[in-house]
């Protein structure tokens, strides 16, 4: 597999990240960016905040949809006629989206059963990866084979099935679980690798 | 290379630890996450399922259950108290977004009752009438965050020492005025500057001034903000205001009765938690700020002296640690001479 590391510098045109910037912990993710960004030595990286329609162009590669409420989010995008031009972006060939949280329920086709349990169900994990869950959405079901799981959480100890906390399809990442909120940059990394494998992608 | 593999098991990941059972609920990483989540929005009185429903139409992040908003509070006098656990049932039931609920100052048990409610976030709240003049709860105790009010840098630390994960300007509530809000939010940046501008020698002495944890004031200068979220509340009428506050270097803001108590509250909620995103382009605040009615009506804090005051009760006066400081006459006498 060829590395995608580090990012061709021969190529002018440098990475560009949006982050969508209507409510929620985008600052935390812009921070992470930035740290994951000298993690991989990667010179050039624009960060882009999306606030307005015009914000939402071709000259983002990748856009993260932080955590937030999922129903504050949804409501100001409807409001500000910016659903449709983002359903279009994230739709289009090379431009990679990641949404943790209520960006998860965002992305998603469908919900069922939202919020059962208030704070004390909330709960840090740790082990291979630290995970922060708070009111998180869990994946019950995958309804396309194009979908697949990246993560899952093991619940047997309490007598409950593993529940599915991270998924991909094509260009789309999505968590259940805050890694903006730990220094662990493992997954910003990861987004970035991907925005840059895309990215090379499309151009060729 | 080692990076390379780490990126490998991210995408292999399995968490096999037992799940919820091993997993830590209520840390504080936990409840000051929560906090995170509602950064950017605003967070709205409410008093029945009808106006909390409006809220989260509007775009709120979460709704504040009350008994009476600030402004009746402040109206008709006597008491504040928790809201009856079944009115915040009803509102929890009402909406999928957070819902918050005060307790009195001091009073763990109205915080226990609220903890087992279920709500998404505690008030310990100068609005209601305070239950401990000395003490505010032990709030490392729950496993519910808390949101506390804060006047100075001083008191915002001691709140996060006491377990606070999340802080809010006292600012006059339920006036329309918002000018306490404004001092309080200039006070906590202007002392954080100054924390700053000190070197690490200087910093136990202002620790000492503020009363505060020299660790935490080391961070919060470190951070160049309050190690949690800071919100703004207290007076708030309107989407200028808002912008005000955001500008000022806030997470986000409390609107208790400036919404509920103006003529139009579903179209003055929709603007406000619009300005709260659009607060750097007074362009869209125009806009929003067009056609609204009459805002709250409101009391100016400098005409006010008939009405109780929240923020000019005296200071909190708990010396939460005086290691350095105690009476050398109070030491045992045997361990003096050994």
């Amino acid at each position: 597999m060829p590395s995608a590391l580090p990012v061709d510098s021969s190529k002018k045109d440098k990475l560009a990240i949006g982050i969508l910037e209507v409510q929620g912990a985008f600052n935390e993710h812009h921070v992470a960016l930035r740290k994951a960004q000298k993690c991989l030595n990667i010179p050039d990286l624009e960060i882009i905040g999306v606030r307005h329609p015009d914000h939402i162009s071709d000259n983002m590669d990748g856009l993260i949809i932080p955590g937030g409420e999922s129903t504050t989010i949804s409501l100001f995008l409807k409001r500000n006629k910016m659903d449709e031009p983002l359903r279009k972006w994230i739709n289009s060939k090379g431009h990679v989206t990641w949404g943790t949280c209520a960006g998860m329920i965002l992305l998603s086709k469908q919900t069922e059963n939202q919020k059962i349990g208030g704070q004390p169900s909330n709960c840090d994990t740790d082990d291979i990866y630290h995970g922060v869950f708070i009111r998180a959405p869990a994946v019950v079901e995958i309804c396309s084979p194009e979908v697949t799981a990246l993560a899952t959480l093991d619940r047997s100890g309490s007598g409950q099935t593993e529940v599915i906390v991270a998924v991909q399809q094509g260009n789309m990442l999505a968590t259940a679980f805050h890694p903006e909120l730990t220094d662990d940059v493992r997954w910003h990394t990861h987004f970035i690798e991907m925005t840059c494998m895309a990215k090379r992608n499309s151009n060729v | 290379m080692s990076q390379k593999r780490d990126i490998l098991d991210v995408m292999n990941l399995t968490l096999k630890d037992g799940g919820t059972s091993n997993g830590h609920t209520g840390t504080f990483k936990v409840k000051a996450g929560l906090a995170q989540m509602t950064k950017g929005g605003i967070i709205m009185d409410v008093t029945t399922p009808e106006e909390a429903r409006i809220a989260e139409e509007a775009g709120a992040c979460a709704v504040m259950a009350l008994e009476r908003v600030p402004a009746d509070i402040r109206r008709e006098g006597g008491v504040a108290r928790m809201t009856d656990p079944k009115k915040i049932k009803g509102i929890m039931a009402a909406v999928t977004i957070p819902v918050m609920a005060k307790c009195r100052i001091g009073h763990f048990a109205e915080g226990q009752i609220l903890e087992a409610l279920g709500v998404d976030m505690i008030d310990e709240s100068e609005v209601l009438t305070p239950a401990d003049e000395e003490n505010h709860v032990n709030k490392h105790d729950f496993k519910v965050p808390f949101v506390c009010g804060a006047r100075d840098l001083g008191e915002a630390l001691r709140r996060i020492s006491e377990g606070a994960a999340m802080i809010r300007t006292k600012g006059e509530a339920g006036t329309g005025d918002v000018s306490e809000a404004v001092r309080h939010a200039r006070t906590i940046r202007k002392q954080i500057k100054i924390a700053q501008a000190m070197d690490s020698t200087e910093l136990y002495l202002y620790a000492k001034e503020l009363r505060v944890p020299i660790d935490l004031l080391q961070k919060t200068s470190e951070l160049g903000r309050l190690p949690v979220v800071n919100f703004a509340a207290g007076g708030l009428a309107t989407p200028a205001d808002v912008s005000l506050l955001m500008q000022l270097g806030v997470d986000g803001v409390f609107v208790g009765s400036g919404i509920f108590k103006s003529s139009n509250p579903p179209e003055r909620a929709v603007a406000m938690a619009q300005a709260v995103t659009h607060y750097k382009d007074p362009k869209i605040l125009s806009e929003l700020s067009s056609d609204l009615g009459a805002a709250m009506f409101g009391v100016p804090v400098n005409q006010m002296n008939k009405f109780p005051t929240y923020s000019k009760q005296k200071s909190d006066t708990n010396n939460i640690w005086d290691a350095t400081l105690g009476d050398p006459a109070k030491f045992p006498v045997n361990q003096a001479q050994s």
